[in-house]
């Protein structure tokens, strides 16, 4: 994909730029006279105990910081915050508060007291894996991106291949900048995108396999060509040939991509399909699912709550009795293996489910969708 | 103030993620939910913080803290999910908070006998969450189930929506361990009733931590409902709506939800009713029996004057049943729905059927002599009387200090009226600061002498939550 004039964010009807301190300020000072309503549903409060981390903490430090100072203490509350919009899904008002986190992170970074660890949370661009380019048709005009958190890039090429449609990538290293403007690096954020929207510039469609990656793009970008992966695969699943042999599965539904962007049912079609079964639930699933850690670069600040966090998800996983779960996020995937649980993102386990079947007998029914 | 050395011997007992004095966590823990508090805040006072918040993970984590208290005289306050709204997790200056939110395992569950195991930092909503993939209910719903725990519910001798089925939460409690403030463990099997001496348990719950920490429960649980049955009514008066809730439950019927709201309360939910009260019912259990209760209470609503107004009033308050705590933030917020400086807050009182109709004249003339708005719902029902639950407002119009001397006058004046006619000053928010000179006047010399000799002897270095329930307690220096 070539570019063809540049189309930044201030083109994007989404982004006309992100919102500062003083923008949020209102639905803040809402938050902190809430009695934590949302306290259960939080899971970095769940796993710290923490007052300052509950959403309501977090704001009451924003609204701090915005009628006062920024400190240290604005980043202790700001950066204990995975993103997964738990806290959302408890709130009547409906307050987004990412969006305050977003907000305190720049203006934290601003003042000089972001914590270090945020250079590495912040991703980096990332050239495709050469598989993926291998099998990609130069112009199509359905581009895939892959994301900077995945290595598994062999295994979207193979389940890709096995749709049989054609996919262009994005050849040169690129990085949405979401995760750089979650840690409150706006700047380099916003100037991520700039590349990356003026080099999709031709595609019609864009899928895009990670799901915090996707929310960005769609949501904050207002790019309405932006399918998630489980989303395109659900209206292709009917192409692929998966195993006869029916496996016990537990589905885990990524934070970004089920609160984030609403996409549930997609994701668990193309899992039964590939299982041949119903992929089994958590206690806490679909608009309730919890939170592996994972997100707006909480693992990087705080690693013992993050791995708190993934211990009790990967618990709730392992109580369901599958040998195995499946999730549409490299960073859930990733977190949830670290709590010694055998999780594997989406691709890969299409890609092992194929290669199974490549095998031996496929289903006879392969072909229907679920 | 403990020294950092002293903490440091904290550090050593709890880890080193076990003990918090940074600024960010101090800052947070100025408050309960108290509205006083939050008003205060919101007129600029900077409230105390304590000056040190520390998680134990365990029973033995609790009792250390407890003897490094006493040995070096801080104050401990223990918190769970801060929802509590009578100060009763205020923090104290030059003390510490034990919070127990660190200690939250669930389980086993005993099904044969509907027994749970619950640690004290679990969150309610979670509780019942995890029991009803199950198959089972606490069946305990306060309004502030998403933020209290199952400590705090304990603390303050809590109540749900559908206490009249499944009882106030110290009838849930069937065992529990508790740390003293000496250190001391005390742990009670779980047994269904027993007559082996006077009922200590009864002594730690509502006893807000003035008496030690409650670090475990066996909690009485039940079998998931087979069916729900759901009713509303009008009424053409508040008595007689009590006149048939009194008939239904000296029948010996336990709706789960029994609900009657005053006029005053209807005409801003229902003002299609013209006038009148609205009374909901939600039944739950074994078919046969939702179908006798609610078929029970409408005979006896027909009897006292009342019409059917079908299932949906029923249904709707049940779909919306936590929705006030959620509006809370938009009245006392600056520049809320009412303007600058208003004042919100709930008054729970109970007393026997004979003296309901006195309780709810008497509370609601003392409150609104003071206050803007009052209105009142009674739920809660016994065969023997009901809880009547008061909401006032005062819309201050920017006038920080005179709205909280209204709030103080409107409480002085309810609890009053509230024992004048009888009543008990609070049926499940316990005490706290807020109640503490009430109490003594609801519980006279004798109990209050009872309870300052109990708490002195349990608790000779007066470390333990120092000023709840009135009841003093060491002075930090």
């Amino acid at each position: 994909v070539t570019g063809g004039g540049l189309r930044g964010p201030a083109d994007l009807p989404g982004l006309a730029g992100l919102p500062g301190l003083a923008d949020v300020r209102a639905d803040a000072e809402h938050c902190s006279y809430c009695p934590k309503l949302c306290r259960f549903a939080c899971p970095v409060a769940v796993a710290t105990g923490r007052e300052s981390v509950t959403p309501w903490g977090i704001d009451r430090a924003i609204v701090a910081a915005t009628d006062g100072t920024v400190t240290a203490a604005t980043a202790a509350s700001v950066y204990a915050c995975t993103g997964c919009r738990g806290c959302g899904s408890a709130c009547l008002p409906g307050l987004d508060l990412p969006t305050h986190v977003r907000a305190a992170r720049a203006a934290v970074v601003e003042a000089g007291h972001a914590p270090a660890a945020i250079e590495d949370a912040a991703g980096a661009p990332a050239a495709p894996d050469d598989a993926l380019v291998a099998n990609a048709t130069a112009g199509a005009p359905t581009v895939v991106l892959a994301g900077c958190q995945s290595a598994d890039g062999g295994d979207l090429a193979r389940v890709l291949a096995a749709t049989g449609v054609a996919y262009d990538v994005v050849r040169v290293p690129v990085c949405c900048g979401a995760r750089a403007v979650d840690v409150g690096l706006a700047d380099d954020g916003l100037g991520r995108l700039e590349v990356l929207q003026a080099l999709l510039v031709a595609a019609e469609t864009v899928v895009v396999a990670d799901p915090h990656c996707a929310r960005w793009l769609q949501v904050d970008g207002g790019d309405a060509r932006v399918v998630t992966l489980p989303a395109w695969l659900a209206a292709h699943v009917d192409r692929l040939a998966f195993p006869a042999e029916a496996e016990p599965v537990a589905w885990h539904d990524p934070c970004w991509l089920g609160r984030g962007l609403g996409v549930y049912d997609e994701p668990r079609a193309v899992v039964a399909a590939a299982a041949g079964a119903t992929p089994s639930e958590a206690i806490w699933h679909h608009d309730h699912a919890r939170c592996t850690g994972a997100g707006m670069g909480y693992e990087a600040v705080d690693p013992d709550g993050a791995a708190v966090i993934a211990a009790t998800r990967a618990a709730e996983l392992a109580a369901t009795g599958a040998s195995v779960t499946v999730t549409a996020c490299p960073s859930a995937a990733a977190r949830l293996r670290a709590a010694g649980l055998e999780a594997l993102d989406l691709p890969v386990y299409l890609s092992r489910r194929l290669a199974h079947a490549a095998d031996g007998p496929a289903r006879a029914d392969a072909s229907e969708p679920t | 103030m403990p020294s950092d050395d002293r903490l440091s011997e904290l550090r050593a007992l709890l880890g080193p993620g076990g003990v918090a004095t940074d600024e960010a966590e101090l800052a947070a823990r100025t408050r309960d939910c108290w509205p006083l508090l939050t008003m205060r805040e919101r007129a600029g006072e900077a409230l105390p913080r304590p000056d040190a918040v520390v998680w134990p993970r365990s029973t033995d984590d609790v009792a250390a803290v407890y003897r490094w208290a006493v040995t070096q005289r801080v104050p401990v306050v223990p918190y769970g999910g801060g929802g509590g709204v009578c100060g009763g997790a205020a923090p104290v200056p030059g003390g510490i908070v034990l919070d127990t939110k660190r200690m939250a395992a669930i389980g086993p569950l005993d099904e044969v006998s509907g027994l749970v195991a619950v640690e004290p930092g679990v969150i309610g909503q979670t509780l019942e969450e995890w029991l009803g993939a199950r198959g089972f209910t606490l069946g305990h719903f306060p309004s502030s189930i998403t933020v209290s725990s199952v400590g705090g519910f304990a603390a303050a001798r809590s109540a749900g929506q559908a206490s009249t089925r499944y009882g106030t939460f110290p009838q849930m409690v069937a065992g529990y361990t508790a740390v003293l403030p000496d250190g001391t463990v005390v742990r009670r099997r779980a047994v269904p009733a027993s007559a082996a001496g006077p009922d200590l348990g009864g002594l730690l719950l509502g006893a807000e931590g003035t008496l030690g920490c409650l670090t475990g429960f066996d909690l009485r649980v039940h079998r998931r409902p087979e069916a729900m049955g759901f009713r509303g009514w009008r009424l053409p008066a508040f008595t007689a709506g009590l006149e048939a809730l009194r008939a239904v439950l000296q029948r010996g019927l336990r709706p789960a939800v029994v609900r009657l709201y005053d006029e005053a309360d209807t005409g801003l939910s229902h003002p299609e009713f013209g006038g009148g009260c609205l009374l909901v019912c939600v039944a739950e259990g074994w078919p046969p029996l939702v179908d006798l209760e609610v078929a029970a209470l409408g005979e006896a609503v027909a009897a006292a004057g009342g019409e059917d107004r079908g299932e949906e009033p029923a249904r709707h308050w049940h779909a919306h049943r936590y929705d006030v705590s959620y509006r809370l933030a938009e009245f006392i917020k600056p520049g809320g729905a009412f303007g600058d400086a208003v004042a919100v807050d709930t008054m729970e009182v109970a007393a026997c059927w004979a003296r309901l109709p006195a309780l709810y004249e008497g509370v609601r003339a003392a409150l609104a002599g003071v206050m803007d708005l009052v209105l009142c719902h009674a739920s809660h029902a016994y065969p023997d009387g009901a809880c009547l639950y008061f909401t006032f407002g005062a819309a201050g119009a920017g006038d920080e200090p005179g709205v909280q001397a209204r709030y103080a006058a409107a409480w002085d004046a309810g609890q009053h009226a509230a024992l004048d006619a009888g009543a008990t000053i609070t049926h499940h928010h316990g005490v706290g600061l807020l109640r503490a000179a009430w109490l003594a006047e609801e519980l006279g010399e004798g109990g209050m002498t009872m309870l300052r000799r109990i708490k002195a002897a349990l608790d000779p270095a007066g470390v333990a939550n120092p000023g709840k329930l009135g009841l003093g307690g060491q002075v930090p220096s």
